[in-house]
């Protein structure tokens, strides 16, 4: 059993506790103790729940003596602040919302809840998950572990940090336009979108509803399988929730990639603004897939370079429509007007920060009369067509091999006064979820001493493909996060 | 009209910079911004407004680029979800107790009546 129990793995967990070597209690006071002593230098966390953490460990162990346990019993995890736990402040990291508590648990909390994973804290993001960085928390900026003048990504940013520092053993995210898996590349750590319906949206702040999806961000990819199968799955109150059964990822998760096509886009590392770095690492993984036995079929998504317009006109859309609840008269923060009317108006703008502010209006825009065909409509047309090109190409392969991100991680305040050219560096990620399909971030080397991933994009519901491609390359590679942190033992205080 | 990104590698010490060259601009006034945040409820000053003209201008511009897409027999995509509307029986469940609500009531809430308190709507509608 290793010393450093806060780097353990889900797995390393499980295994250490049911074989009586190690308690929930023992390992989550070991969790809150790395926090403790390196939350400041890395800011992963809105709210730490120490108290009920140690409750929630205290029970998981009695679950286990029950013989009762699962997968992820004991497990500290830690939450993206835009899911409501009950009884434990959610804020979105926005002043509208920083003293709400929620009155009940998110379809995936009561599941966690339910397999005896122990909550530790809500982790920082984007201020209502707008945002590429948590440069627009509405409280501070969370720190890459790697490199503290830089950034984590967004806008689970929180939930990348914490797992690369040993904050927590596993984080859940959501993504709704790459906000998973471009956070998991900055981080060095794996990263699962998963297919639009297969996790269950209630009790997730809204931010776009045809686009956002809750997913793991865990160590390996072993991990993240088992934290999927946790979290997904049908859920009434989830009128998007797919019905389909959910399977076991570990299952075959080992077959390796002998004999699976995997695509591969060669005009993407032509991307106009691709670190030449970021070309290398991406060019690496196919050649490894390669030599694992994989067959490379080159395939183009000629509609791809659309997809910022595309996305940043849809989910401005959506934004405009689902923030208009916060009126701060049910909850959150109010500023009173001189009527109803002035203290929506007052509220909101002095609750919300200018991303969510310039979101409404670009939506507002793009819905108004006069100009919602040559713009929503049109956008939603696109998206058709981007859809199309994915499912294209998914017929003639497995899984598309992919970049996540242009470039690693930047430094903080380098695209404060320039919104438009952030936009542009989510060009790989926004397709997925215009086409609701899973992805999955795997680290796949580094650039400018920075952790850099590659992305692997699959049909609709077929995760386990993805886990199993995922899993060959981590194997072999020797960019997962615990190499890193062996290489790095000055490096990550 | 295409991504107008261009990569230039600065020569002294090698770093890499990106930037965007001839970006398109669309005329978005003051005004427009300040009827927008009007109907999205959003108190906004007129120098607020003046800041956000510059960025909406150069993303609504950029969005020019869909213009360049055939749409002309591609329907808009409606729903991502699988077909078939997942509803649920109407049957009553269980619902939110007052001890929920006064977590996020605060004394707003008032649990003997089991409701909110807030500012009265109907005189301003009257008073508009």
């Amino acid at each position: 059993m290793r010393a450093d129990l806060h780097h353990m793995t889900i797995e390393e967990a499980a295994d250490a506790m049911s074989s009586g070597q190690l308690s929930s209690v023992e390992l989550t006071e070991s969790v809150l103790a790395r926090v403790e002593s390196v939350e400041d230098r890395y800011k992963a966390y809105i709210t730490v729940d120490a108290d009920g953490a140690m409750e929630q460990a205290r029970r998981a162990d009695e679950m286990r003596a029950g013989g009762r346990a699962t997968a992820v019993t004991g497990v500290p995890v830690c939450i993206k602040d835009n899911i409501v736990t009950r009884g434990l402040r959610t804020t979105c990291a926005s002043k509208l919302l920083e003293d709400f508590v929620p009155p009940f648990d998110a379809t995936i909390i009561a599941k966690l809840r339910q397999a005896g994973a122990v909550i530790v804290g809500k982790t920082n993001l984007d201020e209502f998950a707008m945002g590429s960085s948590t440069e627009n928390s509405g409280f501070f900026t969370s720190r890459n572990p790697w490199d503290v003048s830089r950034v984590p990504g967004g806008s689970s940013g929180g939930s990348a940090v914490a797992p690369a520092y040993g904050g927590c053993i596993f984080a859940i995210g959501e993504d709704t336009g790459g906000s998973i898996r471009q956070p998991a590349s900055f981080c060095g750590i794996v990263g699962c979108k998963p297919t639009y319906g297969r996790v269950s949206r209630w009790g997730s702040v809204a931010m776009a509803s045809s686009l956002d999806q809750i997913g793991p961000m865990c160590k390996t990819v072993r991990d993240a399988a088992i934290a999927l199968r946790v979290i997904a799955g049908h859920e009434p109150k989830d009128a998007t929730s797919s019905t389909r059964p959910v399977p076991d990822y570990l299952d075959g998760i080992e077959g390796g990639v002998e004999g699976l096509k995997i695509g591969y886009v060669p005009s993407l590392l032509d991307t106009e603004g691709i670190h030449p770095g970021v070309v290398e690492v991406t060019e690496n993984a196919r050649k490894a897939y390669e030599d694992l036995g994989a067959e490379i079929v080159n395939v183009e998504l000629p509609n791809l370079k659309y997809s910022i317009s595309t996305y940043y006109i849809l989910c401005p859309s959506e934004v405009s429509a689902n923030m208009a609840r916060f009126d701060g008269i049910r909850y959150g923060v109010e500023h009173r007007g001189e009527d109803m009317w002035g203290t929506y108006a007052r509220t909101r703008g002095l609750g919300f920060g200018q991303e969510v502010k310039r979101r409404i209006i670009i939506g507002a825009f793009a819905l108004s009369a006069g100009y919602y065909d040559a713009y929503y409509q049109k956008a939603a047309k696109v998206r058709t067509l981007i859809a199309r090109d994915f499912s294209e190409a998914l017929d003639k392969c497995d899984a598309i091999l992919m970049p996540v991100t242009p470039f690693p991680a930047f430094k903080i305040g380098e695209f404060i006064d320039n919104t438009l050219r952030l936009y542009l560096a989510d060009i790989f990620t926004l397709g997925l979820n215009l086409a609701g399909l899973p992805g999955l971030c795997v680290p796949a080397g580094t650039v400018d001493n920075m952790p850099q991933g590659v992305q692997l994009v699959g049909r609709a519901y077929d995760e386990k493909i993805l886990f199993q491609a995922g899993r060959a390359f981590e194997r072999r590679s020797a960019h997962s996060l615990a190499h890193r942190l062996a290489a790095s033992k000055e490096k990550l205080p | 009209m295409p991504s107008q990104a261009a990569v230039r590698k600065l020569s002294a010490g090698g770093r890499y910079e990106r930037r965007l060259v001839g970006e398109k601009i669309m005329d978005i006034s003051r005004e427009l911004v300040l009827d927008l945040a009007a109907l999205a409820r959003i108190e906004m000053s007129a120098d607020e407004a003046y800041r956000f003209c510059q960025d909406l201008s150069a993303i609504l511009g950029y969005f020019a680029d869909l213009n360049e897409v055939d749409t002309s027999d591609i329907s808009p995509t409606a729903r991502i979800a699988e077909a078939g509307a997942h509803l649920r029986d109407d049957t009553p469940g269980e619902s939110l107790t007052a001890e929920d609500l006064l977590l996020i009531g605060g004394e707003k809430f008032d649990p003997n009546e089991m409701c909110f308190v807030c500012q009265g709507i109907f005189d301003s509608i009257s008073r508009s």
